[in-house]
């Protein structure tokens, strides 16, 4: 029975390849995007859930409010960690974690790269991490300062064929550490990077400056608790509370800040943590659930494909049914027999469709930023996932033909006599209208994604980011070597001016509290803080507004002289410009204060995701520069980068040379739109791609279907163009209805989206109509042919055809 | 073997009511051969799909081997006519896509007929027809004699009881009509099959024994037929 049917469904196949072209490429495409998407988010929805006591493992954060507004960051002070461990008996156990600023110059010798996972942790590691030790002692690995705990393929990296254990590497040219463990290397879905676990108690040296561990109030380090089984985590919260109360209530209090404690699930911080200081750039929830949908209605679309040229066929599958029912055949074994087909078909576009994702995963990647692989871990899960949606495929695809059918009495089908049931034409019609709604709503937001990004690209920061070099100073004593480096750097001909600074757009900025002089006791206010060299502003092309910007003729410059950007001096209820310049501001709590001698305009120097924030820019010493800027010429870019490069090599050879454009570097702060963009792009190319396949297998069969039809108006004296006109014209109602179900709900939800952007375009029944002309047009083209061709056929033909 | 009592089958056109058969009552016993013919319209495939199962009569009673199909569930029925009634039609309906041999095997895979005992069926059939080296043909390979000649020995290979063939010659040239046609009354003669036929043509009616004339749905017409009883 089930050779017969087999040997049906493949012959099917071989009679009508392009109907079993369309099927088979349309679903295989479809479970393609699919599938890519599913592993997507299977690893999104992975991440550290390898963490054997992951349910009750927690990071501790910080939240609160200060004069400035709100805060909420995934740091914690140093003292911290082991002082909540002593008191707090539902913390089993607890672990301080110091990823690095940057990344860390790491040397064995000659070898030297920068790393990244030089992460400083307490020996609790191994308690609360599960961290695979493969060689070292558990306990003692992490005790001593300058121990190092390093990974597989790091030993691989920096020890070729030797034995690491008690080898030195070296920390940014200074430090050495001597290896005492391997472990196993952790998993890619993991909230932070750690290929070297370095002992924490190395900082009670200098590395950070002295007495680091015993700050209570620096937010700069990221503590993690494994609890007891059954603990409470709102008591421990409690607990951690009446702990920051007792410590630094008192210092809070001066500054007005009120702070509490919250516990955030390990496995929950990759999608749902957004916090100041997260280590790595984190997923969103979001952009789980808006692809998963995408994956849904892909695949729901090329299912649909298959019904509807399974039904558009009905009838001539309908006199089989005769036939077969004649032969003795009951219902149910015809409802296997079309299942069964359609089994087949989706199987085998199964097969094409493993194919596909082979082919596009490396582009995915790339585009989404990911690893993902075939072959990765959950192989036997993902070969499940792999056949249920063959299955369900199949099922949904095969189910409306094989009730459908299987339900007409043999005389009725025998006769061939549904071709004009009205019902089965209702569902084909809204199912295409389904289609094209999908389609437009996903072009839509694509296109609203891109024009919000051009729109940022394009938009005035209020600086000039283009021929801007960016080399990074990652250590104290190349940035002692600045000066010197500057001066060579200024005296090549295509430079047009060097700076440095500490912040810079793209990268990290920190907030400084900043109060004029005469405001009230503890008023004050959170300002993007700017330690920059001379030239900062000519370099980056900011203009002055009011007074006049650090000037190296003004050797009191580099003293306590101040320059804020318009948004400060709003900042500080000043009116204007003018009256800023002369009044005098001070860092609270330090002893740092110094005169306003310049007001320049505002610039974004973070995303436009953040509203625009008062800033201050003051010159100071070059231990605080974490980058130069350089700019060129247009049109020198690459002779200057080797000439930067070769005065690098000549002051800095023990160190390696780091570069960027700062256009790119602002460029970064949009990844994750840019990946949303590209997602989003890609995937409705898809679902309009598989739309029309399906569109115009029922244009050629609607033309067979009204071949008598035509017949008649021809000979009734219709032309040819009036017969196109008329066989168009019912998918261009189809897409216009779906134009209409579509564009609203795409509308309200990119809406949405633009609205995390302070600065968004407003997108109006301009780009809508364009797009759903653009639908419209693609479509019209894809049944074009049939059409046409219809339209040519020799009516005679036609009318003997009955 | 069948009883028909007061069969009516009927239409609903708008609010009016159109007949195709109008109280019809027949018997037909075992080994009998008859011929239905009248003119188009007058309900003549109707009642052969009635006698078939394949359709419903609206009202009135029909027995099959005293079992009153009327009555009994779709499963039953289809049970019935699996086992009892082989069907021969006027456009042959054999399965495009599968070959001669696949298409005489069909019925026997609803009846879950083991795999051997398919095969040798299959083959005495093939065997018997003459056909053994076209088995491996498509039906559109084949003339249209030869199509029917499948579809009888399709009808056949259940070992039915009864044998409807609606109008089996009406799309064969005459000398492939005359095959057909004595294939039935071999049958008839020599295995005792019971052949129920729909014809328009008094030659093809000549050769069964009994012939029933449909006019608008009514019995106009039952009689012995005069050269068959002669024959005899």
């Amino acid at each position: 029975m089930f050779k017969n049917y087999l040997s049906i469904a493949l012959r099917l196949i071989q009679r009508q390849p392009g109907y079993a072209f369309i099927n088979i490429v349309g679903l295989a495409v479809g479970m393609a995007a699919f599938f890519v998407i599913t592993l997507f988010i299977t690893d999104e929805l992975s991440y550290d859930s390898h963490h054997e006591n992951s349910d009750r493992l927690y990071r501790i954060a910080v939240e609160g409010t200060t004069r400035n507004g709100e805060m909420r960051t995934a740091m914690t002070a140093p003292s911290w960690g082991p002082e909540l461990q002593d008191e707090i008996p539902e913390l089993e156990s607890v672990v301080r974690m110091r990823p690095p600023n940057q990344m860390w110059l790491v040397a064995k010798d000659n070898l030297k790269f920068f790393e990244k996972g030089f992460v400083f942790v307490d020996s609790t590691a191994f308690d609360v991490f599960s961290f695979d030790l493969v060689r070292g002692a558990r306990e003692s690995a992490l005790a001593a300062p300058f121990s190092v705990v390093i990974t597989e393929s790091m030993a691989a990296k920096y020890f070729p064929g030797q034995d690491p254990i008690g080898k030195q590497l070296r920390l940014d040219n200074a430090f050495d550490f001597s290896v005492t463990g391997i472990i196993r290397d952790l998993p890619a879905q993991s909230h932070f990077k750690a290929d070297f676990l370095a002992s924490l108690t190395t900082l009670d040296t200098p590395i950070y400056g002295p007495q680091f561990l015993q700050q209570n109030l620096n937010f700069a380090m990221y503590t993690y608790a494994l609890l007891s089984p059954g603990a409470k985590t709102a008591e421990v919260e409690g607990k951690i509370d009446e702990y920051i109360v007792r410590t630094v209530g008192p210092q809070l209090e001066s500054v007005g800040a009120v702070l509490t404690s919250f516990l955030q699930p390990i496995e929950s911080i990759h999608l749902e943590s957004h916090l100041d200081n997260e280590i790595l750039p984190n997923g969103s929830m979001g952009t789980v659930w808006s692809l998963s949908a995408i994956a849904l209605f892909i695949l729901l679309i090329a299912c649909i494909n298959y019904m509807n040229l399974a039904t558009a066929r009905s009838a001539s599958r309908s006199r089989e049914v005769g036939i077969r029912k004649v032969l003795g055949a009951e219902r149910q074994q015809l409802i296997g027999q079309f299942l069964g087909e359609s089994f087949i078909l989706s199987f085998l576009a199964m097969l094409l469709a493993v194919g596909i994702v082979l082919l596009i995963l490396p582009s995915f990647n790339s585009a989404a930023g990911t690893n993902l692989s075939l072959i990765s871990g959950g192989m036997v899960a993902g070969a499940g996932i792999f056949l249920g949606a063959a299955l369900v495929c199949g099922f949904v695809a095969g189910s409306y033909p094989a009730f459908f059918l299987s339900a007409f009495s043999p005389a009725v089908a025998l006769k061939g006599g549904i071709v004009g049931m009205k019902g089965n034409g209702l569902l084909r019609k809204g199912l295409v209208v389904f289609q094209f709604g999908t389609s437009i709503a996903l072009i839509l937001a694509t296109v609203v994604v891109f024009q919000q990004l051009s729109f940022t690209r394009d938009m005035d920061l209020g600086f000039d980011r283009e021929q801007v070099l960016v080399v990074q100073l990652t250590d104290p004593s190349v940035r002692t070597l600045y000066p010197m480096f500057r001066d060579r750097v200024a005296e090549i001909p295509s430079v047009v001016s060097v700076t440095a600074s500490s912040a810079a757009p793209g990268f990290f900025i920190q907030n400084r509290l900043v109060a004029p002089d005469d405001a009230p006791q503890d008023e004050n206010s959170l300002l993007q803080g700017f330690a920059t060299d001379f030239d900062f502003f000519t370099t980056l092309g900011i203009d002055t507004v009011a007074g006049r910007v650090h000037d190296k003729a003004h050797p009191s410059d580099s003293l306590g002289a101040f320059v804020i950007n318009e948004a400060a001096v709003k900042e500080f209820g000043w009116g204007t410009n003018e009256v800023a310049i002369g009044r005098r501001l001070a860092f609270p709590g330090g002893n740092a204060s110094g005169e306003i001698i310049g007001v320049i305009e505002n610039f974004h120097a973070e995303s436009l995701h953040e509203p625009l924030e008062p800033a201050i820019f003051t010159v100071l010493d070059p231990q605080t520069y974490l980058y130069v800027l350089i700019r060129v010429e247009a049109g020198s870019t690459r002779d200057a980068i080797t000439e930067v490069e070769s005065i690098w090599q000549s002051i800095y050879p023990a160190y390696i040379y780091q570069y960027s454009f700062l256009d790119e570097d602002v460029n970064r702060m949009y990844a994750s739109d840019i990946t949303l963009g590209r997602l989003f792009g890609g995937f409705s190319f898809l679902t309009i791609l598989i739309a029309c396949l399906g569109l115009f297998g029922l244009a050629s069969f609607t033309a067979e279907q009204r071949t008598k039809e035509i017949g008649v108006r021809k000979v009734m004296g219709a032309s040819e163009s009036e017969i196109v006109f008329l066989l168009s014209k019912d998918f261009a109602k189809y897409v216009g209805i779906a134009f209409l179900l579509a564009s609203p709900l795409a509308w309200i939800g990119m809406n949405k989206w633009l609205d995390t952007f302070n600065y968004r375009i407003e997108f109006g029944i301009g780009t809508i109509v364009l797009v759903g002309l653009g639908v419209l047009l693609v479509s019209l083209i894809t049944v074009a042919y049939q059409t046409v061709k219809a339209s040519l056929a020799n009516p005679v033909d036609a009318l003997k055809y009955e | 073997m069948i009883r028909l009592d007061k069969i009516t089958k009927s239409y609903l056109h708008g609010f009016n009511r159109s007949f195709i058969l109008r109280n019809i009552s027949l018997d037909v016993q075992e080994g009998e051969f008859v011929s239905i013919m009248g003119p188009s319209g007058s309900g003549k495939s109707t009642l052969l799909h009635i006698l078939g199962m394949l359709n419903e009569p609206s009202t009135g009673e029909y027995f099959f081997f005293d079992q009153p199909v009327h009555k009994i569930s779709e499963r039953k029925r289809t049970d019935l006519h699996r086992e009892y009634i082989g069907f021969v039609f006027q456009a042959y309906h054999l399965i495009d896509d599968l070959t001669v041999y696949e298409n005489l095997e069909t019925p026997l895979l609803y009846k879950k007929v083991k795999g051997s005992e398919r095969k040798s069926m299959v083959a005495e059939m093939l065997d018997r027809f003459n056909m053994v080296a076209k088995k491996d043909l498509f039906p559109s390979q084949l003339s249209g004699g030869q199509q029917q000649l499948v579809g009888v020995a399709r009808a056949l290979i259940m070992q039915p009881k009864l044998i409807l063939a609606d109008e089996p010659t009406g799309n064969l040239h005459t000398s492939h009509g005359e095959i057909v046609m004595d294939w039935f009354r071999k049958l008839n003669q020599e295995d005792g099959v019971t052949i129920i036929q729909v014809t328009h043509s008094e030659h093809w009616a000549s050769y069964g024994k009994r012939v029933i004339e449909l006019v608008d749905g009514r019995v106009e017409r039952d009689e012995l037929n005069p050269t068959q009883a002669s024959a005899e």
